[in-house]
Order: structure tokens, then C-alpha cells, then sequence
């Protein structure tokens, strides 16, 4: 097992849990890239009379655009102080969107409600604590007092290599009382690094970037950019030996900026995000070949895992695709992702004669990993969460979606059988046909009732298939904002669809029906919804260009299929919504 | 041309950009600030792009020759885990010297997570080099891709480096090992005094010393130069506890050659050489042939001998290793500083009277101090 046997600090200043072995009085050893970055430049400067040359002239460029990009990202980066006033303890952060949200640390916001903020305009702000990450060490705060806010794109820390150039900026030691950041420059020793809690902190680091710049108290929270000024995690973890009294031996961790989008929307949505397990344990062996393989050594039988069909001695290959070879790189691969991602496990199990492997895929919902304050603690700041919901359902909105319309559908189903189904809506009305010409069922929600007409004959709608209609209707028109609708809306996170994230609205109408509505973070149209059929499972709906997805919301396995869907706008008869006679 | 400290690797760039033919001419003295700009116009990053940094490239053609070592260790500060270089295909390893690889249970484990039994196949503390052989598994040796050793005697202060290790042991398996960049410091001998001898490779005349941070389990992993040749080993730490520092030094890649050029042709593991003591302490008036244990500690410790330097004076008194002095004339010694200033208020030439405690006995020797050295 890996084990940093340094003692690797909480890179907060002075640090929110009571450190281990830890004095602060004295300022740690500081490093020698700023040095290092200084002695680089000099030289240009030292030739800067002969003008004329080229090579020259192209240095001075660069270091021009070293200068400029500094510049340009400085603005974004925040100090962040857990309480009304600056000053006392503190950390870093940056800005990632105009409106004021701010990554840091939770070690540094803790669970203050109200922060304060100095950006290097050398002025504070007010900030709230929007969501946090105990697990991932991550917390969103929201600034208040200025509507555009210089922020920073967010990069693809998959697409990091070892050895590529990177820049740390924070305020280690909280140096800077003008709220200017301090630059430190190194490179990336290492990706997808698992820092598992040990030597003096409860850390775990799932997903981490390994580097070599200098990483402080003070540090955390802060930003690390590429070398194009893109945000490519946030700076949490110094390497510091203990038994030489907090020097920094440049070993620092940053949480990757992949694993922060995998929980952002829920931060935004106020909440506490909740990493996941298998409910299983794995162990590192070696084949006959020497080359290591990862063993299923344990397994509850409460485990969505297991219930798909995960056992004890299965050998794991892949996770989602991506090749496992290590304990470490399993848990690297699941601690990223939040509770109830839905993935699939591709494993060998030794077949019984000995001679091989059985391939096979487990597909299953990753179960919660609790961690920070205990369920139920931590509630989102109504205030936030509603503003958050009403920011979404705006935008949403925004698009001219029909308020009525038709849809017409073909479906297979995995056996083979097709169907043809036709869906009338006007506002909180829903018309249903399906099955073949001669067999046709219409169902009908008016509202208020549901109607069934049947080749049997004419009655009610079951009470299951009146939830099933009126749940989806009343859902949607809340969405729509039509104003006699009476389910409530509310933004509760992110969630995986149709590999990619998604922001997650939950309906629940005055009946106590509950949809879950999926809008494109970019578009705000809508991507698809799950609601509970007659029986009770979970369906999970994708809309796709023309094309409709059901699938089992648990195990993802596919229900049926519409292609060559058809969706036309306009006014949609009164009468089609009337009790069928 | 090149300017103190700032200089950066100009002539490995205009190598890597000569032809390989053997006409080419060295490039006249003139262009090297050029190239030294070109090489700054490399190191810094541009707003557009960093295409042109050369880690990521050299880091990823290096990784399949890094492995990790795996000895016995985890006790006194010895790590039990380090890192190594495949330096020949057929399965050698060459890595820093360290006294956790004096065991039956030596593994390696290669970038592909392959876990392999090996052998301390030559070893020599005084160079701080150790060359390990990998022991073929059922079905023989997978192919490796060896770093061949570089020319390492135009590294110069100033000169972009970057090593690989694994530092504290933070991974395995087939993870890749860290990344870290520096520039050397200096090039110079450790044997200046300050630290502690016993640990130093005392045979080498100089080592690379860089500013990247060493730790317990960089030891053995590979310093590269920004285009990933292979100029020097990291060394073990040297680190004083009375000055709170560390040495981070490398052993030159000049200096392995033979070492591991004698190890591939052996037929059979070759004995570890006996011990040499170092040489006097620069500055020394006189010279007694008595190396004391100066381990690192708070206090100046009690005068343990740890080794008699052949044909001197403390040698031909009969002085041997673990002999603790106890007088030194009529100052009586409790420390290898009372040592050293009795013995600096002699001359060359004096006769000294000495009182050991050896074992439990105490015996008396009387030397003839010699001259000291440079």
C-alpha cells in the first residue's frame, strides 16, 4: 500500500484542525522556484541592449507573455477567510464564474456560513458558503458585491502529462495584505495520484495531481494552472517532513479539476456532495506472468455491486473502460465520482475447470461514502438554493419550448416487438394513444382525472397509470412555468446522463409525485427525466436529436427505444383532453 | 561563454541539433549565448502555447527504463523502497547504494507493474552505486528498454535537470513514478566536512549537486537532462541534522560507466570492495589516520573510531575501528570535538599519547602524528 510517510499537512494557514506535531510559530523553509524563476529571466534582461537580435527579441516576447498571462489570471485568485473579518486564519481560492463562485478548500471554509473574500483588486467581499465536498476537500462560496467577477476557464486535468509546466498561485503564509497572489511555478510529477489519509491529516485525495511547485500553508484552496492559464486543479496538500520541522520536501497534491466537475453541480446546488464505494474491497496479486491484477476480497451483501452480480474473487479490468491494475488506480477511478454514478465493472471470474477466465460487465449504481459533518447536518442555504433554482428555471426558460404539443414515437423493445405511440400535451393536460390500430389504448390526464379507453372498454385510469401520466404532466408544466401548475421545483444537483453531466431538477407535485427533470448545462433545454412506472422502478428517459432512450434508472439496461421521433409544435385540441366517451 | 549560474544546458541543445554525422563541427564559441537564449525562450512559457518544453516528452520516452526497488529497510531512517534505472537489456539495474539491498527478498517492480526477484549484483558504498540483476521469471525476462548511461562531464552549474523517483513510496504497481525539475547547483565534492562522512560516497571526487528535492525513496532514480539523457543517479540522502540540511546531490553518469560496464561482463556477483577511510579533512594542520563516527546528531558525539586509513600513523599505533578514544595526552576526550581540538594543538612530528577503550579493556598507544593534507 502507498503510504506518504511524510507527515502531509493540510496546506491551510494556521490549519482548521488542531495539526499534529505541528508548530507554526516558525515560518516553514519557502522554495526556491520563485528564485529559480527569477534567475531564468535575468539573463534576458542582462542582453536587453542588443536590440536587433532576433532569438533575443523572441525571449523578451516570451517572458512578456509569462508576465501578461500572470496578470491576466491574478485577478481570479482569492484569499479566503473563514469569518467576517480578514485576518486570523485563512487560505486561497479562485474564481470560476462571473457571478462570484469561488473554489477553496473545505479545510479552509469549514462550515462558516459567511466568509470574506480579498481579490487582488486589494478590496474584501462578502462570500457564502454555497455547497461543500468534505470527501474531495472542495467548497463553493459565492461572492457578493460586484456582478461580473473576473473568473478562469476550468481545464481537463486528464489531458495533464507528467512533466509539463505549471503554475501555483495563493497566498501561502497570507503574505500578501494587498490580496496580490504569490506566483510559484514546477512541473507535474505525477497524475491520478490516490493520497490516502495518513501522517498527521484525514485527507484523502482521490483524484490527485502530483506536482513539484511550491505548495504552503496558506496555499490551500488556491488555484494550479497549466501553462496556457487553464484551471487544472485546486492546491491542498503540502509534503512537509516533520521531523525537520515543516521544510517543504516539493511533494504537493492538488485535487484534480475532473473530479470537481464530476460534484460542481451538486456544490451549486447547495449540498453536501457524497462520494461513493463499492461496498467492496479489493487487494493487489500477481498472475503466474508477474503483472498485477486487482482481486474482489470482500463484499457486503447490502452492495448495489453485488446485487448486479459483482463476487468475491473476481478479478476487476476496467472501470468505465479505463484499465485497472492497481488497488490504487480502482480507488482513484471511484473516489472521483459522486454516489449513485452509475458504472460498470468489467471483470474475469476463473472458470470452474480452471481453464480461462468468464468475461463479463457489472453494471450498478456506486453506493454513498458519508463523510464531514453526519447526515443531516449540513442542509443547503434556503436563500441560495432558491436563487440557484430560479438562475436555472430562467435560463431554461429563455428557449421557446412549446407549450403544446404532439409527439409521435415508434419503439422497440429489446424482444423485438414494435409499438407506435402518439403523446399529445397542452400545459398540464396529457394524452396518451398506444398499441396497434385494432387495440389501441388512449389514456387521458385532464388535470384533475385520469380516463382510460381500452378495446375492453371505458373507466378511470389506474391509479398507477394516473401517476405515472399526471406526475410527468404536472412536472413539466411547472418546468414550463405554466402558472396553474402545481408541482414545485428544485435544483438538486448533477447527475450522468447519456455520458454527460446534467443539472438535476426535482418536481414534486401537490399529490406528493416526484420527477426528476435533466436540462443541459449549457442550453438549459431538456434532456430527459425519470419518473416511477406503474410497479414502482425507476425509468430514466434520454432525448436524443430524434431519438427517445427508457432505460432501468438502476441498472441502465435498455427498456426501449424510439427512433425517428417526431415532435410538433402547436395548439393541440381541447377535446383530445376530455373524458373519452 | 557560459555565465555563472546561468547557463542552461547550451551545448546538449546544439548536440541534440547537430546531425549525427561525424563531420559536423562543434558550432563556433560565438553562438552559445544565442543558443543559451534560445534555450531560456524553451524554459519559458508561452501564453500561446508550451509546445516547446521538452519534460513531458522526455519524462514519457524515460518512464519504461524507471523501476522501483524494494529491499529491506524501514528502520533508522533507511527506506526499504527506492528507485532504479534499467541500464541493459538483459536485466541490470543500476541504482543508489544502500545498505537495504543487502537481502535474499531484493524485488524490482517494472513501469509495467511486472514484479521481479533480483540480485545485489555489484555494489560499492564508496561510489554510492549499487547495479542490481533481474532474475528472469517462468518463461524468461520481458523486454526491457535500458537508459544507456550519457556523457555527463559538460553538465555545468545552471543546467536544466529533472529527475524520477519515488519519492516516500507514494506509488507502485505500474504507476508512474514523480516528476521533478531543478537546476544544478553546483558540481563539487561532499567531502568539504559539516556532514556526515560515514555516508558519503567518499571514493567519488564530485557529485551533481541539485536543487531538487531529495526524499526517502528518490534514491537510485535517474537525473535527465531536459532532452532525457541520462547524466547521473540520485543519490542517497545526505542530509546533517545539526545544520538542518540536505545535500541533494546526484553520482555523475561519467564516473558509473566502468561500474556498470565491470558489472554487465561479471560472471557472477562481485564482492562488495572493503571500506576506504576518506581522506584527511581539508584544512587539517595535522594527521592522525583516525576517522571517528561522526554520526549525525544534536550533540558532537563520543570518539568512536570508524576507520584507520592505511600507512598512517594511527595504523601503525594499532588503533582499529570501534576503538573509543578516552584521552588524547592529558586531555581527556568525551567528544569528537574535545578530539579535534586536542589534536589541532599538535604539530606534525608530535607523539601523542592515546587511551582506548577497546571492548572492555583500556590499552594506551602512543603515534606520531604526519602532516595534514591539502
Amino acid at each position: 500500500m502507498s503510504a506518504l510517510r511524510s507527515s502531509s499537512g493540510a496546506a491551510c494557514w494556521p490549519p482548521t484542525a488542531p495539526p499534529t506535531r505541528t508548530r507554526w510559530h516558525t515560518p516553514p523553509v519557502t522554495r526556491r522556484r520563485v528564485l529559480a524563476l527569477a534567475l531564468l529571466l535575468a539573463p534576458a534582461a542582462a542582453f536587453a541592449q542588443d536590440d536587433g537580435d532576433e532569438v533575443l527579441r523572441r525571449a523578451l516576447a516570451t517572458e512578456a507573455g509569462q508576465v501578461a498571462l500572470v496578470a491576466r489570471l491574478a485577478p481570479t485568485v482569492a484569499a479566503v477567510f473563514p469569518g467576517e473579518q480578514p485576518g486570523g486564519g485563512g487560505g486561497s481560492g479562485v474564481v470560476i464564474d462571473p457571478r462570484g463562485l469561488v473554489l477553496t478548500n473545505f479545510h479552509v471554509s469549514g462550515l462558516n456560513r459567511v466568509l470574506t473574500v480579498g481579490l487582488n483588486d486589494g478590496r474584501t467581499y462578502r462570500a457564502r458558503l454555497l455547497g461543500i465536498d468534505p470527501g474531495g476537500d472542495i467548497a463553493l462560496l459565492v461572492l457578493t458585491g460586484r456582478a461580473d467577477f473576473p473568473a478562469v476557464p476550468l481545464g481537463d486535468s486528464d489531458a495533464v502529462r507528467p512533466g509539463e509546466r505549471v503554475f501555483a498561485m495563493g497566498n501561502p503564509f497570507l503574505l500578501a495584505e494587498d490580496y496580490s497572489p504569490t506566483v510559484t511555478q514546477g512541473v507535474v510529477s505525477g497524475i491520478h495520484r490516490y493520497r490516502d489519509a495518513t501522517g498527521g491529516s484525514d485527507l484523502v485525495y482521490g483524484d490527485a495531481i502530483q506536482i513539484d511547485a511550491s505548495i504552503n500553508p496558506g496555499n490551500s484552496g488556491g488555484p494550479l494552472f497549466d501553462a496556457r492559464g487553464r484551471l487544472i486543479g485546486i492546491n491542498g496538500l503540502g509534503g512537509f517532513r516533520p521531523d525537520r520541522g515543516r521544510v517543504n520536501v516539493g511533494v504537493g497534491f492538488a485535487a484534480s479539476i475532473n473530479q470537481i466537475k464530476n460534484f460542481l453541480l451538486d456544490l451549486r446546488a447547495g449540498r453536501q456532495c457524497q462520494h461513493a464505494t463499492m461496498n467492496a474491497t479489493v487487494r493487489d496479486q500477481e498472475d503466474e506472468q508477474g503483472r498485477p491484477r486487482v482481486v474482489v476480497d470482500a463484499i457486503t451483501r447490502e452492495a448495489k455491486a453485488f446485487a448486479a452480480g459483482l463476487r468475491l474473487g473476481d478479478i476487476v479490468r476496467r472501470l468505465d473502460g479505463r484499465p485497472v491494475g492497481t488497488q490504487n488506480q480502482l480507488l482513484t477511478l471511484v473516489s472521483r465520482l459522486p454516489a449513485g454514478r452509475r458504472v460498470t465493472l468489467s471483470v474475469a471470474r476463473p472458470r470452474e475447470d480452471g481453464q480461462g477466465f468468464h468475461e463479463r460487465d457489472v453494471t450498478f449504481r456506486l453506493d454513498p461514502l458519508w463523510s464531514g459533518p453526519a447526515q443531516g447536518e449540513w442542509q443547503p442555504d434556503p436563500e441560495l438554493l432558491a436563487a440557484e433554482t430560479r438562475l436555472i428555471l430562467e435560463a431554461h426558460r429563455q428557449g421557446e419550448w412549446p407549450r403544446e404539443w404532439r409527439r409521435d414515437e415508434s419503439i422497440a423493445r429489446p424482444g423485438g416487438a414494435v409499438e407506435r405511440r402518439v403523446t399529445h400535451a397542452r400545459g398540464r393536460l396529457l394524452r396518451v394513444e398506444r398499441g396497434p390500430a385494432d387495440a389501441r389504448v388512449v389514456e387521458v390526464w385532464d388535470g384533475k382525472r385520469g380516463f382510460a379507453r381500452t378495446p375492453d372498454g371505458e373507466g378511470p385510469l389506474t391509479p398507477g397509470r394516473r401517476d405515472v401520466l399526471a406526475g410527468t404532466a404536472e412536472a413539466l408544466a411547472a418546468l414550463a412555468g405554466d402558472p396553474e401548475a402545481t408541482a414545485t421545483l428544485t435544483f438538486t444537483g448533477g447527475e450522468w446522463l447519456d455520458g454527460r453531466a446534467v443539472l438535476r431538477l426535482e418536481a414534486r407535485d401537490r399529490a406528493g409525485r416526484r420527477r426528476l427533470l435533466y436540462l443541459d448545462p449549457e442550453t438549459h433545454a431538456l434532456a430527459g427525466l425519470a419518473y416511477p412506472e406503474e410497479k414502482g422502478a425507476w425509468v430514466e428517459e434520454v432525448h436524443r436529436p430524434g431519438v427517445i432512450l427508457r432505460l432501468d434508472h438502476e441498472t441502465g439496461a435498455l427498456l426501449e427505444k424510439a427512433d425517428e421521433v417526431r415532435v410538433e409544435p402547436g395548439p393541440q385540441a381541447s377535446e383530445l383532453f376530455e373524458r373519452v366517451e | 561563454m557560459r555565465r555563472a549560474g546561468l547557463s542552461f544546458d547550451a551545448e546538449d541543445t546544439q548536440r541534440s541539433h547537430r546531425a549525427p554525422s561525424a563531420s559536423s563541427a562543434p558550432p563556433p564559441r560565438a553562438l552559445r549565448p544565442i543558443s543559451l537564449l534560445t534555450l531560456l525562450l524553451l524554459l519559458l512559457p508561452a501564453a500561446r502555447a508550451d509546445d516547446a518544453w521538452p519534460l513531458p516528452q522526455a519524462a514519457e520516452r524515460a518512464f519504461p527504463s524507471v523501476v522501483k526497488v524494494y529491499g529491506a529497510g524501514g528502520f533508522q531512517g533507511v527506506p526499504a523502497y527506492g528507485t532504479g534505472v534499467i541500464v541493459d537489456e538483459r536485466g541490470f539495474v543500476l541504482t543508489a547504494w544502500s545498505i537495504a539491498l543487502r537481502t535474499e527478498a531484493l524485488k524490482v517492480v517494472t513501469h509495467d507493474g511486472r514484479r521481479l526477484r533480483a540480485t545485489l549484483w555489484r555494489s560499492d558504498p564508496g561510489l554510492g552505486a549499487a547495479l542490481l540483476r533481474l532474475e528472469p521469471p517462468q518463461g524468461g525476462l520481458p523486454s526491457l528498454q535500458p537508459l544507456r548511461l550519457a556523457d555527463s562531464t559538460g553538465l555545468a552549474p545552471g543546467d536544466a535537470v529533472f529527475t524520477i523517483g519515488n519519492p516516500f513510496g507514494i506509488i507502485y504497481g505500474d504507476e508512474r513514478p514523480a516528476v521533478a525539475w531543478g537546476v544544478v547547483t553546483a558540481i563539487g565534492s561532499l567531502r568539504a566536512g559539516g556532514v556526515d562522512v560515514a555516508r558519503l560516497p567518499e571514493r567519488l571526487e564530485r557529485v551533481i549537486v541539485t536543487d531538487i528535492p531529495g526524499n526517502p525513496g528518490s534514491q537510485g532514480g535517474p537525473l535527465l537532462t531536459r532532452d532525457g539523457r541520462l547524466v547521473g543517479i540520485v543519490g542517497r540522502l545526505v542530509e546533517s541534522r545539526a545544520t538542518n540540511t540536505i545535500v541533494n546531490h546526484a553520482l555523475p553518469a561519467a564516473d558509473l560507466v566502468e561500474f556498470v560496464r565491470g558489472g554487465v561482463a561479471a560472471e557472477r556477483p562481485i564482492p562488495e570492495p572493503p571500506r576506504v577511510a576518506p581522506r584527511a579533512r581539508a584544512g587539517a594542520a595535522v594527521e592522525s589516520g583516525l576517522r571517528l563516527q561522526r554520526v549525525h546528531l544534536a550533540r558532537s558525539p563520543m570518539a568512536y573510531v570508524e576507520a584507520v586509513v592505511r600507512g598512517s600513523p594511527a595504523e601503525a599505533a594499532g588503533v582499529r575501528p570501534d576503538d573509543l578514544v578516552f584521552r588524547l595526552g592529558e586531555r581527556t576526550i568525551r567528544s569528537c570535538r574535545d578530539f579535534d581540538e586536542a589534536l589541532a594543538a599538535h604539530r606534525p612530528g608530535d607523539t601523542v599519547r592515546l587511551v582506548l577503550k577497546r571492548g572492555d579493556a583500556m590499552r594506551e598507544v602512543t603515534l606520531t602524528l604526519a602532516a595534514g593534507g591539502p
